[in-house]
C-alpha cells in the first residue's frame, strides 16, 4: 500500500478519522497512565464512594480508591489484551483458512469442521469455561480470548484463498514446480494479507470487550485493575444503586469509546481490502 | 530442419478424468499425440471439449488418469523426469487479466520461475532482460511496474516472458490472444512466431479460432468431446477436412470478406456431457451424415485423405463406409 | 438502403463526454428500416457507450449531446430522443430499440426463472389482460427456437448459446423496429456463434428487423451486416457497405486490420501487425488520431481529416483518400506508438 493510499484510509472519512484519534488517545493513556496518574489506583482511603470533587477529579471507589487513576491503568490492560489476544486469532485463523482453502480435500473437511464449531459455539461461555478451569492472569486471559475469537478470519480466509488457488498465477507457478510453502509464501499471503489485517482490527474491538465481561463477571486477573474489573467492584459494591455513577460511567465510557474507535478502523480497512472493490482497481 | 521430425512430447493413450458425486467426467479420454520439436501443433475444438485438460495433464498439473507422457524419450511416470519437465515445458494461460500476481513488479514476476528452478542468481538479471526484450518491453520501462499499470497486451506478453526464461523446449499456449483486441491479438501472435524461430521453440497451441490455428500452425488435431477426432497437417485438416465435425467447424467460422461463401446450416445442438458420452461415435447425434452403425461403433483414427492425415470416422473404415450410401439418419436436435 | 425511403435512425454530432475529455467525439450515423449496421473497433474505441447513449443509458459521470431522431414505422411523429427525458425514454426503450448486452450471464436475473422476466418485459408496454403472457412467452422462445419447457428454468441451468438465445427474445418482446446487439456472440465459441448469428439473420427477415451490431470481430460483421462503420479513438473513420469497406478498404487502419486477420483459403503468411496501441482519451494526438500509427503518415496528417465520401456509397477520414494502391512503408518506430496505459 502506498504512503498516500494509507493516508487516504485513514484520513479520508469521519470514521477513519475518528477511530484513529480515540486510538490514539487511549494509546497514550496506556503508555503515560501511570506517570499522570495522581494517586496510586489501588490505594484505600477513608473518603468512600465520594463524589467528584478538585481532589478526586471522578470521585473515589467503596475502598476509597481514586476512580480517575484506576481508568487510566486500566487502559493498558484493555490496549494489551485487546491487541495481544487480536494477534493470537489472526495467526491461528489466517493459519487454518489458508491450510484449509489452499489444500482442500480431507486437511479442509477437518479445518473447516473446527472453524464451523469455533463458529457456532457461543463464545462468551466457552471464555468463561476455559478461565475458570485455568487460573487467571493476564497471560491466561489473553490466550482464551486468541483461541475463542479466530473462527471468523480463518471463514474469511478460506474463501479467499479458494479463489486465489484459482487464480492464473498460481497455476503458473504450479506448472513450474514451484512447491506449497513457496506458492503459499510469494502468491497466496501477500495476497489475503489486507483481508487478515482488517479482520484483526475488528478482532480488537471483540476482545477489549471480551476482557471486560470476562472482568466483569470476576474472571479477570484479580491483580490487576481494568475497566472490566473497576465495573464488576462497582456492581458488587452496589455503587449504582447509591447513585455512585462516577463509578461506574468513566469505565463504560471508555470501553464503549474505544471498541468504537477500533470497530471504525476495522469496517474502514475493510472497506478498502473488499475483494469486490480492489478488482475495479486491478 | 532435421530435428523438427522428432517427437518432444509423445502422449499415449492419456486420459484425464474429473470426478463429481456419482459421476466421473473423462475430459481427455484416451488421447495419443506427437508434439514435434521446433513444430507449432494446434488443438482445437469447443470449450468443454478437454482441450485445455489436455494441457493441464501434460504438465501434471492434473494428474492423468491413465496413459503415458514422454518427454525426448523418457516416461513422466518418473519423479527426476517430472522435474526436468518443469524447465523443458513452459505454459501461458488466456486471461492476461488473471495471469499476473497483482502484488508483484514485472522483474520479480519475469525473475520467478529462475528463483523456483534454482538458477544461479548471477545470471537472473541478463536472462530476465533477454527475456522482457525479446517480447517487445523495453527492460528500462517496464520491469519496475505493477501489472495493473500494464494494457492486456502488455500483460501477455510479460506473461510469455516470464515462460521464456528458463529458455524452454516447448511452450503450451491456452488461448493466449482470446480475450484481446484484433490488432494486439496479431501483435501476440507475431511476438510468438517470433521467438519460436529465433528459440527453434515448439509451441502447442490451444485455441477455439480455426482461421488463427490454420494460419499459425504446422500440424492440428481437432477435439470433440475428450478425443482427437482428426489430425493432419494444418492446411490439410481445416482446407479438407475428413471428418464432418472438423466440416462443420471450418463452416461455422465466419470470414472476413464480404458474403463469406454464403452462410451454410450451423451444427445443430450443443456439446453433450462429458459425464454421459453419447454411444458409438460422440459426435453421431449432432453429424449431418450419420448413418446405421454410428451409434454403436466407436471409429477409430485411421488414414484418411492424401496425405498423412487421419481421421476417427466411419466414412473412412472400409469395413463401414459401404453402409454410408444407405440414406442418412435423421439428425436429432440437442438443444431441447 | 431503401433510396429515397425515411431513414428509421438518424444521429448527428453525437458526443460523449465525461470532464473534459470525450469518449465518443462527433459521430454520425443513419440507418434504413431493416438495415443491418456494424460498428466496429477495439476496446475503448467508444463504441459500446455509442451503443448505450442510443438508449440513453450511459452510466453517471457521462454527458452526451447530439440529435437522435428515430422515425418508427406506424407512428407518425418522429421521436427525437435527444429531448427526450427519462422517463420519455422509458416508452421508447423496449417498445422501438431494444439492447442484447454482451455477457447474457449478468443481465439474465438469476433467482428469478425466465418465465417471470418474460413476464416483467411483456406487461411493461402492454396493458394488463391484453396478451396472453404465457402465450406470448411460448411464442418468442419459439422465434429464437427454444422449446416452451425453458420458461421454467433458471439462467443457471441454461448453456451460453441458449442463454444468449433467451436474451434475443425478450429484445424482441415489446416487437422493437430497432435492436442493438453488444458483442453478442464474444462469449461463445464458433458453433454457438453460428448459430445465434443465424437467428438474428433470420428474425431480420421476418421481422424486418434494424440491427446495430456492435463487435470487434470484422468476420462476424462481414457475414451479418449490409453496412459497416468502423471506430477509433472516439470517432468513425471508414463507413461504407460491406462490400466495399473489405474489398476495398479506403482508411489504414482498417486496411491493416484486414491484412492482419487470417482468412481460411487466403495466405497464410500474415501482414506485420499494427504497432502500438490506441490513443490515451485525455491525451488525443493532434489531426489525425491513427498517424502515431500510419506507416502513410506525414505532415498534412496534423491537420483533423474529415469523413467524407471518397467512393460511391463509402466514406473514410484520410487526407489520402482516395487510396489507388498501397505502397510499401515502414512502420513507425514502436516508441512513437507506445500503447495506451489502462489505470
Amino acid at each position: 500500500m502506498t504512503a498516500a493510499r494509507a493516508k487516504e484510509l485513514l484520513l479520508g472519512s469521519w470514521q477513519g478519522r475518528f477511530g484513529l484519534a480515540v486510538l490514539a488517545f487511549f494509546i497514550l493513556m496506556a503508555i503515560f497512565g501511570d506517570a499522570i496518574a495522581p494517586y496510586n489506583p489501588e490505594a484505600s482511603s477513608l473518603d468512600v464512594l465520594a463524589p467528584p470533587s478538585s481532589e478526586h477529579l471522578l470521585g473515589t471507589t467503596e475502598s476509597g480508591a481514586d476512580v480517575l487513576s484506576q481508568l487510566l491503568a486500566g487502559a493498558r490492560i484493555s490496549i494489551v489484551v485487546g491487541f495481544a489476544a487480536a494477534i493470537i486469532s489472526a495467526v491461528i485463523g489466517a493459519t487454518v483458512g489458508l491450510l484449509s482453502g489452499y489444500f482442500g480435500g480431507w486437511t479442509d473437511r477437518i479445518l473447516d469442521g473446527l472453524d464451523n464449531w469455533f463458529l457456532v459455539i457461543p463464545t462468551l461461555p466457552l471464555m468463561i469455561v476455559l478461565s475458570s478451569l485455568l487460573s487467571p492472569s493476564l497471560g491466561v486471559l489473553i490466550l482464551v480470548i486468541g483461541i475463542t475469537s479466530w473462527a471468523g478470519t480463518g471463514r474469511i480466509v478460506r474463501s479467499q484463498v479458494l479463489t486465489l488457488r484459482e487464480r492464473a498465477f498460481v497455476e503458473r507457478a504450479r506448472a513450474l514446480g514451484a512447491g506449497h510453502g513457496y506458492i503459499i509464501r510469494t502468491h497466496i499471503l501477500p495476497n489475503a494479507l489486507p483481508l487478515i489485517f482488517a479482520n484483526t482490527v475488528l478482532i480488537v474491538a471483540v476482545a477489549i470487550l471480551s476482557e471486560s465481561a470476562l472482568a466483569f463477571l470476576g474472571l479477570g486477573d484479580p491483580t490487576q485493575i481494568s475497566w472490566g474489573t473497576m465495573l464488576e467492584n462497582a456492581f458488587t459494591s452496589d455503587a449504582p444503586s447509591a447513585e455512585a455513577w462516577w463509578y461506574v460511567v468513566p469505565p463504560g465510557l471508555c470501553i464503549t469509546l474505544l471498541v468504537l474507535a477500533v470497530a471504525l478502523l476495522g469496517y474502514r480497512f475493510e472497506e478498502y481490502v473488499n475483494p469486490r472493490l480492489q478488482e475495479r482497481s486491478g | 530442419m532435421s530435428s523438427a521430425s522428432q517427437p518432444l512430447v509423445e502422449l499415449r493413450d492419456l486420459a484425464v478424468e474429473f470426478r463429481g458425486r456419482g459421476f466421473v467426467a473423462r475430459a481427455v479420454d484416451g488421447v495419443s499425440l506427437e508434439w514435434r520439436k521446433g513444430e507449432v501443433l494446434g488443438i482445437v475444438g469447443e470449450s468443454g471439449c478437454g482441450k485445455s485438460s489436455l494441457a493441464r495433464g501434460v504438465l501434471h498439473l492434473v494428474e492423468p488418469a491413465e496413459g503415458e507422457i514422454v518427454l525426448d524419450g523418457e516416461s513422466l511416470d518418473d519423479k527426476r523426469a517430472l522435474d526436468a519437465m518443469r524447465r523443458r515445458l513452459q505454459m501461458i494461460f488466456q486471461d492476461p487479466y488473471q495471469t499476473l500476481n497483482p502484488r508483484q513488479r514485472v522483474r520479480t514476476i519475469v525473475t520467478e520461475p529462475l528463483r523456483v528452478q534454482g538458477v544461479d542468481s548471477a545470471t537472473h538479471e541478463a536472462l530476465v532482460e533477454r527475456a522482457l526484450t525479446d517480447v517487445g518491453l523495453e527492460p528500462a520501462r517496464f520491469a519496475d511496474r505493477y501489472p495493473h499499470q500494464l494494457s492486456g497486451g502488455q500483460r501477455q506478453r510479460v506473461a510469455i516472458a516470464a515462460a521464456l526464461v528458463l529458455e524452454p523446449d516447448g511452450l503450451i499456449c491456452d488461448e493466449p490472444v482470446s480475450m484481446l483486441d484484433a490488432s494486439v491479438q496479431a501483435q501476440i501472435v507475431n511476438v510468438l512466431l517470433e521467438i519460436k524461430k529465433r528459440r527453434e521453440l515448439a509451441l502447442l497451441f490451444i485455441t477455439h479460432d480455426l482461421s488463427l490455428a490454420w494460419s499459425l500452425c504446422d500440424r492440428i488435431a481437432v477435439m470433440y468431446l475428450g478425443r482427437v477426432v482428426e489430425q493432419g497437417l494444418a492446411a490439410d485438416v481445416i482446407e479438407r477436412p475428413q471428418h464432418p465435425y472438423t466440416r462443420a467447424l471450418v463452416d461455422a467460422v465466419p470470414v472476413a470478406t464480404p458474403g463469406g461463401g454464403g452462410r451454410r446450416e450451423p451444427l445443430s445442438g450443443e456439446l453433450p456431457d462429458a459425464a454421459i458420452p453419447p454411444s458409438g461415435c460422440h459426435f453421431h447425434p449432432r453429424c449431418p451424415r450419420r448413418f446405421e452403425p454410428c451409434d454403436k461403433v466407436d471409429p477409430q483414427l485411421l488414414p484418411a485423405g492424401p496425405r498423412d492425415q487421419l481421421a476417427a470416422c466411419l466414412l473412412h473404415d472400409p469395413e463401414h463406409a459401404g453402409a454410408a450410401t444407405a440414406p442418412a439418419l435423421p439428425v436429432s436436435d440437442g438443444s431441447g | 438502403m431503401n433510396a429515397g425511403s425515411q431513414p428509421l435512425l438518424e444521429v448527428s454530432d453525437l458526443r460523449v463526454t465525461t470532464g473534459d475529455h470525450a469518449i465518443v467525439d462527433g459521430v454520425d450515423l443513419s440507418l434504413a428500416p431493416g438495415e443491418a449496421l456494424g460498428l466496429a473497433g477495439e476496446s475503448g474505441c467508444g463504441k459500446t457507450t455509442t451503443a448505450l447513449s442510443l438508449m440513453k443509458l450511459l452510466p453517471d459521470g457521462l454527458e452526451q449531446s447530439g440529435s437522435m431522431i428515430l422515425h418508427p414505422p406506424g407512428v407518425p411523429e418522429p421521436i427525437n430522443l435527444d429531448r427526450r427525458t427519462e422517463t420519455g425514454m422509458r416508452y421508447v426503450r423496449w417498445r422501438h430499440i431494444s439492447l442484447v448486452f454482451q455477457g447474457a450471464m449478468n443481465s439474465l436475473d438469476p433467482v428469478r426463472k425466465i418465465n417471470s422476466q418474460f413476464a416483467e418485459a411483456i406487461r411493461l408496454h402492454a396493458p394488463r389482460g391484453s396478451v396472453d403472457v404465457g402465450e406470448k412467452t411460448g411464442e418468442l422462445l419459439a422465434t429464437v427456437g427454444l422449446p416452451a419447457a425453458i420458461g421454467g428454468r433458471y439462467a443457471h441451468q441454461l448453456s451460453g448459446g441458449q442463454r444468449q438465445r433467451v436474451m434475443i427474445a425478450l429484445a424482441l418482446a415489446c416487437g422493437p423496429s430497432l435492436v442493438i446487439a453488444d458483442e453478442p456472440t464474444t462469449a461463445l465459441d464458433v458453433v454457438m456463434q453460428a448459430q445465434v448469428l443465424q437467428l438474428l439473420e433470420r428474425l431480420r427477415e421476418q421481422l424486418g428487423l434494424a440491427l446495430i451490431l456492435i463487435t470487434h470481430d470484422l468476420g462476424v460483421l462481414a457475414e451479418t451486416c449490409d453496412r459497416i462503420a468502423i471506430m477509433y479513438a472516439g470517432r468513425i473513420v471508414e463507413t461504407g457497405t460491406v462490400e466495399s469497406v473489405f474489398v476495398d478498404p479506403q482508411h489504414p487502419y482498417t486496411k491493416r486490420l484486414l491484412a492482419t486477420l487470417p482468412v481460411i483459403g487466403g495466405a497464410r503468411e500474415l501482414a506485420a501487425p499494427i504497432p502500438g496501441g490506441p490513443p490515451d482519451p485525455t491525451a488525443m494526438p493532434e489531426g489525425c488520431r491513427f498517424a502515431p500509427r500510419c506507416p502513410y503518415a506525414a505532415p498534412e496528417c496534423a491537420a483533423d481529416p474529415a469523413l467524407r465520401e471518397v467512393k460511391p456509397a463509402h466514406s473514410a477520414a484520410c487526407h489520402f483518400a482516395p487510396w489507388s494502391s498501397w505502397p510499401a512503408v515502414a512502420d513507425p518506430a514502436p516508441a512513437a506508438t507506445a500503447e495506451a496505459v489502462p489505470e
